[in-house]
C-alpha cells in the first residue's frame, strides 16, 4: 500500500511537472508545430501532391526525424540532471522506492503524457490537412494513430538515451545533443546506407514504412530509386528494442552510481 | 550510536572535500561545526545516502545508507539551498513528499505544518514563500515522516532573528521528544545555543570534537585578543598593561588592542579598572572571539 502510494505520487508529479515553467512552454510550442506545417503544406500545396503525402511528410520529415529529438531532450534532461540541478532530486530520491524504480516509473509517466500529447498533434496536423486540402478526416485520423504508435516507440527510446545522458555526464545537454547531431542527422542523411540503417531514424521509418505507408516508400525516403531498402519491420523491432533495452538499462545503472551532490560541489 | 564513520573520504576531482574522518556520534543532537567550503554539506549528504564516499566506511542508524531506502526512510533531511517545486503550495509538497516515504497516515502532512507553525499561509504557492517560511517548510517536510533522525543543513540561515529562536526552540523539542538531530552550521553561538556537543570541520578535516565548552576552554588557552574603543585611549592602554593577566598592549588608530592568556579574569576586572579612571567605552569586541579563531588556533595547535 504505502509503495503503491509512491508510484502514484511519483507519476503525478512528474505528471504536474511537465506542465510548468518554461518545459509547459517549449512543449506547447513543439506540440503546435506539425499542425502548422501541416496547414501551409496543405494551404501551399496547390496540386502537387496529394494529402496522404502531405500527412507523410509532416509525420516522417518532421515529427520523426527532429521533433521527437528536441520534445526528449526537453524533457529527459530536465528529469535528470535538471532535478540535480535545481535541488529537487533531494526529494525525489529520498523516498522508500530505490532509484533505478524511481527512474523507471518516472520514464513511464512520462513517455505516455508526451505520446499522448504527440498523437494530439499529430490528430491537428491531420485536421489541418483536412480542411486545407479538401481531404477525408477518418482516414487522415487513421494515419494520425498509426504515427502516433511509431512516435510513442521513438519517444520511448530517446528519453531512455537522454536519460542516460543526464545520469552519467557533468554536461548531459553537450553529450545528448553532439550524440544525436552526429549520428541521427549526420549519418541518417549524409553517411552511406550500410551505417544509416543503424540510425533510430532510419528504424523508425522501417516501422513507419509497416504501419502507415503500406509498404510504399514513395517520395519521403532518402534512397527511393536505389537498390537501398529502408529496414523491414522485422529489424526495426529488434533494434528499437535493442535500443530501449540498453539505454534503459544504463539509465538506472547510472542513476544507482550517481552521487546527487548539491551546489557546494560546484 | 548513530552514525560511525571510519577513515571517510570525499573527493571532488582533484579537490578533497572530506579527509580521513573517523567518529562516532552518539543519540541527541550534535552540532557540525565549520566556515563556508569545511567539508559539512558533503558529510550531511554522505550520511543521508545521497552521495557515496570516495574511501572509508559510514553507517547510519547501523547500515550503509547509500543507495538504501530502508535506512534513509528513517532519516530526515533539510537541505541548505532552497530547491522547491515552486509552483505547488506547501500543503501539496508535504503531502507529495509524505506519500513518496510511505506515510500513510493522512494527517502526518497537517500535523508537519502544525508542528512548524506555516498553517497559516501552507494553502499559499511556495514560490510566495519568504526565507523564514521556507525553512520552516524544509523542517516540516524533514519531519512529516517522523524520523529517528533528522540531519538540518544550515537550517537557520538568512533567518531573522525571531525566526531563529523558534527553529531553535522546535529543534530542541523534536530532540525531547526522542529524536536525534544533526545539525550543521558555520555560527558557533547558533550550534551552542542547540547543543553542547560539536564536531569542528575545516578544510575536510575533522579538527575536534567533543563538548562545546572543552573547545571553548582550548580557544581561551591561547593568547587572546580585545578590541577596546575608549576616551583617552593612552591613559587607559597604561592603565591596562599594569595588569598581570595583560601580555601586551597596542595603541592603534581607532582602538586599543589588548593580548591576554586569561580572557575570563580580564573581562572580570576590566569594570573595575574602568570604573576607577572614569574611561567611557564605547565599544568591546574580540576579533578572537568567533569561529575562524577557533579554526585558525585548532589548524596551528
Amino acid at each position: 500500500m504505502a509503495k503503491t502510494l509512491a508510484v502514484l505520487a511519483l507519476a503525478s508529479l512528474g505528471l504536474r511537472s511537465m506542465f510548468t515553467g518554461r518545459r509547459a512552454v517549449l512543449t506547447a510550442v513543439l506540440i503546435s508545430l506539425p499542425p502548422t506545417c501541416a496547414a501551409l503544406i496543405g494551404a501551399t500545396s496547390q496540386g502537387g501532391f496529394d494529402w496522404a503525402w502531405a500527412m507523410h511528410g509532416v509525420s516522417l520529415r518532421l515529427v520523426l526525424s527532429s521533433y521527437l529529438i528536441v520534445l526528449t531532450l526537453i524533457h529527459g534532461l530536465s528529469l535528470s540532471s535538471g532535478e540535480i540541478e535545481d535541488g529537487t532530486a533531494v526529494y525525489i530520491h529520498l523516498g522508500i522506492l530505490p532509484r533505478w524504480a524511481t527512474l523507471l516509473i518516472r520514464f513511464g509517466s512520462t513517455t505516455v503524457l508526451l505520446s499522448i500529447l504527440t498523437f494530439a498533434g499529430l490528430a491537428l496536423s491531420g485536421l489541418a490537412v483536412a480542411v486545407t486540402m479538401n481531404a477525408p478526416a477518418a482516414a487522415l485520423l487513421r494515419l494520425a494513430v498509426r504515427y502516433s504508435f511509431v512516435a510513442s516507440v521513438g519517444i520511448g527510446c530517446y528519453l531512455a538515451l537522454f536519460l542516460f545522458c543526464g545520469y552519467a555526464f557533468r554536461r548531459p545537454a553537450a553529450v545528448g545533443i553532439s550524440a544525436t547531431m552526429l549520428w541521427e542527422i549526420v549519418v541518417t542523411f549524409f553517411m552511406p546506407m550500410r551505417f544509416a540503417a543503424y540510425t533510430l531514424t532510419n528504424n523508425l521509418y522501417g516501422l513507419a514504412l509497416s504501419l502507415a505507408m503500406d509498404g510504399h516508400p514513395g517520395r519521403w525516403f532518402r534512397y527511393r530509386r536505389g537498390s537501398y531498402e529502408i529496414p523491414s519491420y522485422s529489424e526495426a523491432s529488434l533494434y528499437v528494442s535493442l535500443f530501449l533495452g540498453f539505454f534503459l538499462a544504463a539509465a538506472m545503472i547510472a542513476i544507482m552510481n550517481r552521487s546527487i551532490e548539491g551546489k557546494e560541489a560546484r | 550510536m548513530i552514525l560511525q564513520a571510519e577513515h571517510l573520504n570525499h573527493w571532488y576531482r582533484h579537490v578533497i572535500a572530506l579527509n580521513d574522518i573517523s567518529v562516532s556520534i552518539p543519540p541527541g543532537i550534535t552540532g557540525l561545526l565549520g566556515p563556508n567550503g569545511a567539508g559539512k554539506t558533503s558529510f550531511l549528504r554522505i550520511a543521508i545516502g545521497l552521495m557515496r564516499p570516495t574511501g572509508g566506511t559510514l553507517r547510519v542508524l547501523g547500515a550503509s545508507p547509500w543507495n538504501c531506502p530502508a535506512v534513509q526512510k528513517r532519516i530526515g533531511y533539510a537541505p541548505e539551498h532552497d530547491g522547491f517545486f515552486e509552483w505547488m503550495t506547501g500543503r501539496e509538497f508535504l503531502r507529495t513528499l509524505a506519500r513518496l516515504r510511505g506515510v500513510r497516515d493522512r494527517s502526518a502532512p497537517k500535523t508537519a505544518i502544525e508542528q512548524v507553525r506555516l498553517s497559516d499561509v501552507a494553502d499559499r504557492a511556495i514560490a510566495t514563500y519568504s526565507r523564514g517560511m521556507r525553512q520552516r517548510l524544509k523542517l516540516a517536510q524533514a519531519i512529516v515522516h517522523r524520523p529517528e533522525l533528522l540531519v538540518l543543513d544550515e537550517p537557520l540561515t538568512g533567518t531573522d532573528p525571531v525566526v531563529r529562536s523558534e527553529l531553535i526552540e522546535l529543534i530542541a523539542r523534536f530532540a525531547r521528544e526522542g529524536t536525534s538531530v544533526l545539525v550543521s552550521s558555520h555560527v558557533l553561538h547558533e550550534v551552542e545555543a542547540l547543543t553542547s556537543r560539536i564536531l569542528v570541520l575545516h578544510r575536510g578535516r575533522l579538527l575536534a570534537h567533543g563538548d562545546v565548552h572543552e573547545i571553548r576552554a582550548l580557544i581561551d588557552a591561547h593568547p587572546h585578543t580585545v578590541h577596546l574603543r575608549a576616551d583617552r585611549p593612552r591613559e587607559l592602554a597604561a592603565a591596562l598593561v599594569r595588569e598581570p593577566d595583560v601580555e601586551e598592549v597596542r595603541v592603534e588608530e581607532s582602538h586599543i588592542a589588548v593580548r591576554t592568556r586569561r580572557p575570563d579574569e580580564f573581562y572580570g576586572k576590566l569594570p573595575r579598572i574602568l570604573l576607577e579612571g572614569g574611561w567611557r567605552i564605547e565599544e568591546i569586541s574580540s576579533p578572537d572571539d568567533n569561529l575562524e579563531a577557533v579554526f585558525r588556533y585548532l589548524t596551528e595547535k
